[in-house]
């Protein structure tokens, strides 16, 4: 099985994903990435390939496998990591198989109210509540985490202000199916750090720094 | 081992450059005795990259060499070795002897005569040398459909125009009795084309049958300056910091992959 299976839960995260995939490449990792969520964000940015059918296979761009597939323990067998864009989808998967469970909300109290209302994903595995466009509304760290409801310490709760540089990269990625962020907030780098370093805790800093220079063009 | 290199359409494939990395890898690399031809009439450069002139363009260069002045010599008598190597021009620490192409003007006269004799030529060659390559006329033509039937091994050039793919599995893959090993050259890995979504596309490509040659700037330079040798020789053992080294590393994959293929194991220029 994969060393990590980690599944993204909630508002879209596809940015995160296909950074995260580009270091853990550059880490000479085996990478799949799943896109199993209702909007399809992480599909459009991977381009399109007649005749290979990414519900019952895999397509391979930029040295990172791609499937919207469920997955299974003879796939994720495959590949050092695989990481599961969920969205708000409730899962057929095999949830005994994720290894770590990043919940994703943003302020809007729709989407909040939405994560409440799902499932646990797992209390047994590592998990993370990441608070996306975070503007200077005083609203309480406190009051999300509680109603979001998902046993998730404020230690492990991230915030990830909102920035037209992350969301113009972000549209970059899906207009040119170029997986760059060369351009990325101080924040979002702070994020994608912090998440190399709970997959794989061995990483020096130095080292992880060399990586992301390296990823950041998408090559 | 005769591996004639052939693709279903001109000018796009990257045949010729193929034929040249492929057959100087096999030679310098895997130190096998090569002899390197083709059967083109025209627009073809199989020469200038190795010695700096062509056929066509510097015909006091190739006096008296050359598959013309072979194909006298095998219908006054019956050819051996050295009347082979002094109808070549050896490249010296290579082990390639290269047969350069035709320097006539007339191409009717030349493709009915070398419509005979070029198949039982080539088929002599396999006599002195243990791989003979063959750069033969893309698309459909009557000499190379011949030397396809002779041949160990077939060497279909495609790019990653699937339009060229799907034509040629359509219209020429039937025609193909002997084995086949697919070669993708101009290879751009960062295309959503690479060869892994070609072998889940097409299930015929497998990774035992199927390689790459990237596309790559100093090689084409090299080509251009005549300089191939000295690239392939400068390159050989280059290291990841290199930016030579992933076409040198696939490359070097391809070969072994088509000399396995063709029959003779090797791996690193030892026998295995």
């Amino acid at each position: 099985m994969a060393k990590n299976i980690v599944a993204y839960v909630g508002v879209s995260a596809f940015d995160i994903i296909l950074y995260l995939s580009r270091i853990l490449i550059k880490l000479d990792r085996r990478v799949l990435l799943v896109d199993n969520s209702e909007t399809k964000a992480l599909t459009c940015s991977f381009p399109q390939i007649q005749g290979v059918n990414t519900n019952i296979g895999c397509i391979t761009y930029r040295s990172v496998d791609f499937t919207t597939q469920t997955v299974t323990y003879e796939l994720s067998e495959q590949y050092d990591d695989v990481l599961i864009d969920f969205g708000f989808h409730q899962t057929k998967m095999d949830i005994s198989l994720l290894t770590r469970v990043i919940y994703v909300v943003d302020i809007l109290e729709n989407n909040i109210f939405k994560m409440a209302s799902m499932e646990n994903f797992s209390d047994t595995v590592g998990k993370a509540l990441f608070i996306r466009d975070m503007i200077d509304t005083r609203i309480s760290i406190d009051h999300i985490i509680s109603t979001v409801n998902k046993g998730i310490s404020k230690s492990n709760t991230y915030l990830v202000p909102r920035d037209d540089g992350d969301y113009y990269n972000s549209f970059l990625c899906q207009l040119s199916k170029v997986p760059r962020f060369t351009h990325i907030s101080h924040r979002m780098r702070e994020v994608l750090f912090f998440e190399i370093k709970k997959l794989y805790r061995e990483i020096s800093e130095r080292q992880l720094k060399m990586v992301y220079h390296k990823a950041r063009r998408g090559e | 081992m005769k591996i004639v290199f052939w693709s279903p359409v001109h000018g796009q494939s990257a045949s010729t450059s193929n034929t040249l990395i492929i057959s100087l890898l096999a030679g310098i690399f895997m130190k096998k005795k090569c002899l390197l031809t083709q059967t083109h009439f025209n627009y073809n450069n199989l020469e200038a990259p190795l010695v700096q002139s062509n056929t066509k363009s510097d015909l006091d260069y190739f006096m008296d060499v050359g598959i013309d002045a072979l194909v006298k010599r095998f219908k006054a008598e019956r050819i051996n070795y050295k009347i082979i190597e002094n109808c070549c021009i050896s490249l010296i620490d290579t082990n390639i002897s290269l047969l350069p192409g035709t320097t006539k003007i007339n191409r009717e006269d030349f493709e009915d005569e070398i419509g005979l004799i070029a198949p039982g030529l080539i088929k002599e060659f396999d006599l002195f040398y243990d791989y003979v390559f063959v750069d033969a006329n893309p698309s459909q033509n009557e000499l190379s459909s011949k030397l396809m039937e002779d041949a160990s091994l077939v060497v279909v050039n495609l790019s990653q125009n699937i339009g060229v793919v799907d034509m040629f599995f359509q219209s020429f893959r039937s025609e193909i009795k002997n084995k086949v090993f697919y070669l993708f050259g101009s290879y751009d890995c960062n295309s959503i084309y690479n060869i892994n979504n070609i072998r889940r596309k097409y299930k015929e490509v497998t990774i035992s049958n199927s390689g790459v040659i990237p596309y790559n700037t100093g090689f084409k330079d090299a080509q251009i300056g005549g300089r191939v040798i000295e690239f392939v020789r400068k390159n050989l053992n280059c290291n990841k910091s290199n930016s030579n080294y992933y076409f040198m590393m696939k490359s070097i994959a391809a070969t072994e992959k088509i000399i396995k293929m063709a029959g003779k194991e090797q791996k690193g220029g030892k026998e295995i």
